[in-house]
């Protein structure tokens, strides 16, 4: 058994595999890029329902444009095995003959792109946890002063204001009088009666409580036109992979500090006389 | 030193560690149960239907999840069956439904088509005189449709009153009232325009909420019949006329897009469309150098404007907006503009489908005398 996994774990190091599970990835995202295009409504819904639900319907049943998506995934997990593995035999490497090296310093700056590598994996790991998940609720509509639930959740979200931006530059007539930004002024509520007032405008979400709250449309939308009623209309979502994939970014922002410091000639100078 | 048991411990931590992550984040989730119920009743793929952005799941026992046009999943629930857990109680409807309040025209259409409109529906946002669709005329002149109110004015006492289980609409805004009105409430228009498909599988949408899948399979294999018989009599086509399909307004030019229906008609039948590189919503709109670049040599205008609101010859056409005069169709081309009752006409998307394909290759069709558009007279007599 113990040479069985011995046998594995020489596979997954190689750097061969990784060349080929790089090839693979381009080839695969190439074709996907036009295969997307081709059908985009079947992706779409992967924004709000969990990977696995958007494989067992839209996935499965357009397999014809779909398929190298399942390829890539399984890639991308062989790719981050690899990386893993490769990076794991480095470190035990560098940890077997930390004594040899100068300073911890060394050791520390040698680590460097191994964070980095880690990290990635980490990203990926966050990734693949919001598709597989996260919960979204869709078209939270909210009218003016009306608390309203969250779906699935104790919380409620008031709209206490919408402030709607219009284009007054005067240059492009068609745009006279149309919104052109849009903020809703929010308060949220839990059932403990803990309360939060937040702002969420379009590309600038709202956070309470581990929930993200976008907003996703809005009304009125121009002054004159066609009447209609006051309202925002907010995507939630609750994201359980937003703190991996944080702790992974700060990891490998951590390991490019360490492997910028040790690229320079000050670096230099601390890895010299270390281990070849 | 790490020997190999070590090295095999780290990556099992690791692994450990990254799986512990994410299933402490996913049972501190409260909203995973309707999720996991999903997945348990998961369907085969076959039993599946993807339609444009709307989709319906055939679950086990006779029910079916549904996913309207704002991706809100709805689950119908056959009558005397208790509803299964993880849907709100807004979001689940008894089947068959039995009285409906629908906004568009084109959803009353296809309660025609299903063979349910003279039993189901009970409300409308337009009033008597602006019906064409006889069971709808005569329902409301028997009190028994009633008419609810214009979109931004509904009088929720008399949507109230008339109890529909279900209301359609394309007004997002409705939701919440409807929703504490008790009233389940279906957007049935998208973000995105309908392609081809969709608009011809709209009706397998609205069909599990009546029980009337057999008619629903009828219809779209009517329509595709007649979509087939298109694109056979098209490839006979040497000629290409470049259609537009659009109005400038006094503010504000909107067009078909590319990925609209009659955007992949017109290239199905072997027309050009001009705004096939246009991507969006319905009625999307453009800057006007777009749309008079796009007119420069197009032979077939289809425009938004009815005789009723505007479009009574070339001459008042390029009166409303000076500037549309410009484009080819209006001084060397051809202009139609839909009659009154084509809003009303989806129940016969078949005709109007082949009417199209006709206005673009007259020269296959001769002969064909058109119900659904009218081609403008240079002025008005």
């Amino acid at each position: 058994m113990d040479a069985l996994i011995k046998k594995i774990w020489h596979a997954l190091a190689s750097v061969r595999l990784t060349f080929v599970c790089m090839t693979c990835l381009c080839v695969c995202a190439g074709i996907g890029y036009f295969l997307i295009r081709s059908q985009v409504h079947v992706f779409k819904p992967l924004q709000d329902l969990s990977l696995i639900s958007w494989a067992k319907t839209w996935g499965l049943t357009h397999i014809s444009v779909t398929w190298w998506f399942f390829l890539l995934l399984a890639l991308l997990a062989l790719l981050c095995l690899n990386t893993l593995v490769c990076t794991t035999d480095r470190v035990n490497a560098i940890w077997r003959n930390r004594k040899r090296l100068p300073s911890r310093t060394s050791l520390v700056l040698r680590l460097s792109p191994h964070i980095m590598h880690y990290s990635l994996i980490i990203i990926l790991a966050g990734y693949l946890t919001s598709y597989i998940f996260a919960n979204t609720v869709t078209s939270l509509i909210l009218l003016p002063d009306r608390p309203t639930r969250v779906e699935n959740t104790s919380i409620t979200i008031t709209l206490t204001g919408l402030q709607t931006r219009t284009y007054q530059g005067k240059r492009m007539a068609p745009f006279d009088g149309r919104a052109i930004n849009a903020t809703a002024s929010l308060l949220f509520e839990d059932s403990k009666g803990r309360t939060k007032t937040a702002q969420a405008g379009i590309n600038r979400p709202a956070r309470f409580q581990g929930l993200s709250v976008h907003m996703a449309e809005f009304a009125p939308r121009s002054e004159g036109g066609m009447v209609r009623r006051k309202y925002a209309g907010l995507t939630v979502r609750q994201d359980p992979g937003i703190p991996i994939y944080y702790a992974g970014m700060a990891l490998f922002v951590l390991g490019l500090i360490f492997y910028v410091f040790s690229i320079t000639p000050w670096g230099e100078r601390h890895m010299r006389g270390s281990y070849a | 030193m790490l020997n190999f048991k070590n090295k095999i411990l780290i990556l099992s931590t690791f692994i450990f560690t990254a799986l512990l992550f994410c299933t402490g984040c996913n049972s501190s989730s409260e909203a995973s149960i309707q999720e996991k119920n999903a997945e348990k009743a998961a369907p085969t793929p076959a039993s599946f239907l993807a339609l444009g952005e709307f989709s319906v799941e055939y679950l086990e026992d006779g029910y079916v999840k549904v996913r309207d046009g704002a991706k809100r999943e709805f689950l119908l629930v056959p009558r005397g069956k208790p509803p299964l857990e993880g849907f709100p109680k807004s979001r689940i409807v008894e089947t068959p439904v039995r009285s409906v309040a629908a906004y568009g025209y084109f959803d009353i259409s296809i309660l025609k088509v299903l063979g349910v409109i003279e039993d189901v529906l009970v409300g409308v946002t337009a009033p008597k005189d602006e019906w064409v669709i006889p069971e709808v005329v005569q329902g409301m002149e028997s009190g028994k449709i009633a008419f609810l109110g214009s979109y931004n004015s509904i009088d929720f006492e008399v949507l109230k009153k008339t109890g529909p289980e279900m209301a359609m609409t394309w007004d997002h805004s409705v939701i919440p009232i409807l929703e504490d009105l008790g009233i389940p409430c279906l957007i049935t228009s998208t973000p995105v325009a309908m392609c081809l498909n969709a608009k011809m599988k709209f009706v397998n949408f609205l069909a599990p909420f009546f029980g009337k899948e057999t008619e629903a399979s009828e219809y779209f294999g009517q329509v595709a019949g007649v979509l087939q018989e298109i694109a056979e009599k098209a490839a006979q086509a040497e000629e290409h006329p470049k259609v537009m399909w659009g109005d400038i307004y006094e503010k504000r030019v909107l067009v078909e897009p590319g990925n609209a229906w009659v955007g992949e008609l017109v290239g199905l039948a072997m027309g050009d469309y001009v705004f096939d590189d246009v991507f969006g919503a319905s009625c999307i709109e453009i800057s006007m150098e777009r749309f008079l670049t796009g007119g420069e040599d197009a032979e077939i205008l289809f425009t938004y404007r009815t005789p009723l609101t505007g479009a009574t010859s070339k001459e008042a056409l390029a009166k409303t907006n000076p500037s549309m005069s410009a484009i080819q169709p209006l001084h060397a081309g051809k202009v139609f503009a839909p009659l009154p009752h084509y809003s009303q006409s989806g129940h016969k998307l078949d005709e109007i489908l082949l009417e199209i394909a006709a206005i673009v290759h007259p020269d296959l069709y001769p002969n064909y005398e058109r119900k659904y558009f009218t081609e403008l007279p240079e002025k008005d007599a």
